[in-house]
């Protein structure tokens, strides 16, 4: 799967088709956003999880396990029925405010949506969608003393089966995108299951085909005519997430371009808005690749972009653009 | 199935007999009439590269006494927490925990969790759980809750107070389906004790406290 983050506009429909789709107001389920989008830069959801570790990149022993209301946020409701007068209404509650207030509970998933970086005008931010990256490697598999994770042979999608499942987390600590979550009601782990079913009719994800920017492609890793083969492979211009962390993610990302920042005196300089030291921390191909050679990556990406970019304006045609655009849900779901 | 000479053991423990109902209820008069054996439990196992349990508090000690009436079978249970963990409600929350392992078809196996063609009943208690759950396992990593609904007959009792858990668990003599253990008088059977302390770094799975093999007769 490719995410596209040049066109990610943040709406969080992925998210609100992947929730009502699979885990909705079930106790137990209110926290789990399996497909989130966060703001970066920013903390993330689970708050800080890039600073927790999994079981590649940590000591095992000293990976914390988060907290349901500090670590994922509180299920905020909102007095529509009040506001909405759905039930009679209320006069004097004239305004939507969340319950818990956020001054008591500070924070929940997408805390910090648009607060970004950088002061004006060379503030920046972009938007992240993040699903369970059914990784090669998945360190929750490993981490799992009974087997209870597994990988499918037919599509490499990884899942949880409930029968085994006995709860002991230790997948949620071994993740270290921290895209494993634990049920406190059913008393087991859960996790995104890449819509399986849909997939089995060949149907995207729900969270691809419910996308308002079209940023996602799907399609198998040896499939060479797949968009997203070639996005990743032939253009190579899709990244992993934290590669470093050494599971071998099959989520990709196209990293977002970004306009040029203004100098003290007001013009214009060569350097992106969103700084190339921070996108190459976050994103290269393997996990053996140095800082350096992310830098030179990242640049690289950007250059392609361009060039292409370029073409299309001066009236030519570029296979890379036409992927981009993806016209039809066809170009994008190939599975 | 032979009968171990146990005489002289200190892994031993007697299934006293006693005629007539017996309550579930710690203050029931048979308990008086039943001896009690300490079970010592200073084993640690290393699963998938998962904490073990901390050195310097594996050593633990449960008072073990096991009675029947020819029909059901009563197992007690006592062993000090100073803090009772009883939720699983959150990430971070594990509950304390208790199991008992016998061979299931033979007269030994391997006391990690079994093995294969010779697996292993389990009953497994947890401070959570609306009742203990019969498992059978066949090796480390193995162990699933028997899914015929008859063999999950295990009532059992639990209260923790002045720094004591108490958990009294009975369950039928005869086994209620091929997934358990039938306990027959005259019979001596392998049983070992596992204990988790859910609030001493998230004891769960393999990073628990077990006993070696005990030697239980039923009289």
């Amino acid at each position: 799967m490719v995410f596209d983050l040049n066109k990610c506009i943040g709406c969080h429909t992925c998210a609100m088709a992947c929730k009502t789709m699979w885990t909705d107001r079930d106790a137990g389920q209110m926290h789990m956003y399996w497909m989130n989008v966060e703001t970066r830069p920013g903390t993330g959801y689970p708050n800080d999880w890039e600073n927790q570790g999994g079981w590649f990149n940590a000591d095992r022993n000293t990976i914390p396990l988060p907290n349901i209301y500090q670590g994922y946020g509180a299920p905020w409701e909102y007095n529509y029925k009040e506001v909405l007068k759905t039930e009679g209404g209320d006069t004097s509650v004239p305004q939507l405010v969340p319950s818990p207030k956020p001054s008591e509970h500070p924070y929940a998933s997408n805390w910090d949506e648009d607060v970004g970086k950088g002061t004006f005008p060379n503030s920046y931010h972009f938007y992240l969608p993040r699903i369970c990256n059914h990784c090669t490697d998945p360190a929750c598999l490993e981490a799992c003393p009974r087997q209870a994770v597994y990988k499918r042979n037919e599509d490499g999608i990884v899942l949880i089966d409930p029968k085994r499942c006995r709860g002991y987390r230790y997948c949620v600590k071994g993740c270290p995108y921290k895209k494993v979550y634990y049920n406190p009601e059913a008393k087991i782990s859960q996790k995104c299951i890449f819509c399986y079913p849909r997939i089995e009719e060949h149907k995207g994800n729900f969270c691809a085909t419910q996308c308002a920017g079209r940023i996602s492609w799907i399609g198998y890793a040896d499939d060479a005519n797949s968009n997203a083969y070639k996005l990743i492979n032939k253009w190579k211009i899709a990244l992993r997430l934290h590669p470093e962390y050494k599971t071998e993610p099959n989520v990709f990302y196209i990293p977002p371009l970004s306009p040029p920042t203004y100098s003290f005196t007001g013009t214009v300089t060569n350097s992106p808005r969103i700084p190339i030291d921070m996108l190459a921390k976050m994103f290269g191909d393997t996990h053996d690749q140095n800082y350096d050679q992310r830098v030179t990556r990242m640049k690289q990406i950007f250059d392609i972009l361009q060039n292409e970019r370029n073409k299309v304006a001066s009236g030519g045609s570029s296979e890379l653009i036409d992927i981009l655009i993806s016209r039809s849900e066809t170009d994008r779901i190939q599975v | 199935m032979p009968v171990h000479d146990i005489s002289g053991s200190s892994r031993a423990i007697t299934a006293g007999y006693i005629s007539g109902p017996i309550t579930l209820d710690p203050l029931d008069p048979a308990w008086t009439q039943t001896p009690e054996t300490v079970v010592t439990l200073s084993r640690r196992i290393h699963e998938t590269g998962a904490k073990m349990v901390a050195a310097g508090n594996e050593n633990r000690r449960i008072k073990v006494k096991v009675v029947h009436n020819g029909t059901d079978i009563f197992f007690s249970h006592q062993w000090d927490e100073s803090t009772p963990n009883v939720m699983v409600n959150d990430y971070s929350l594990f509950a304390d925990a208790l199991a008992m392992e016998i061979p299931l078809i033979t007269e030994t196996s391997s006391i990690w969790m079994g093995a294969m063609d010779k697996p292993v009943n389990i009953i497994y208690w947890r401070a959570d759980l609306a009742s203990p759950e019969n498992i059978v396992g066949g090796g480390i990593g193995t162990t699933q809750i028997s899914s015929d609904e008859k063999s999950q007959n295990i009532r059992h009792y639990q209260n923790w107070s002045n720094g004591v858990w108490n958990v009294i668990i009975t369950r039928p003599m005869v086994a209620a389906s091929q997934n358990q253990v039938s306990f027959v008088r005259g019979v001596t059977y392998r049983l070992a004790l596992a204990n988790w302390k859910g609030g001493n770094d998230a004891e769960r799975g393999g990073n628990k406290i077990i006993s070696d093999w005990q030697y239980l007769s039923i009289k």
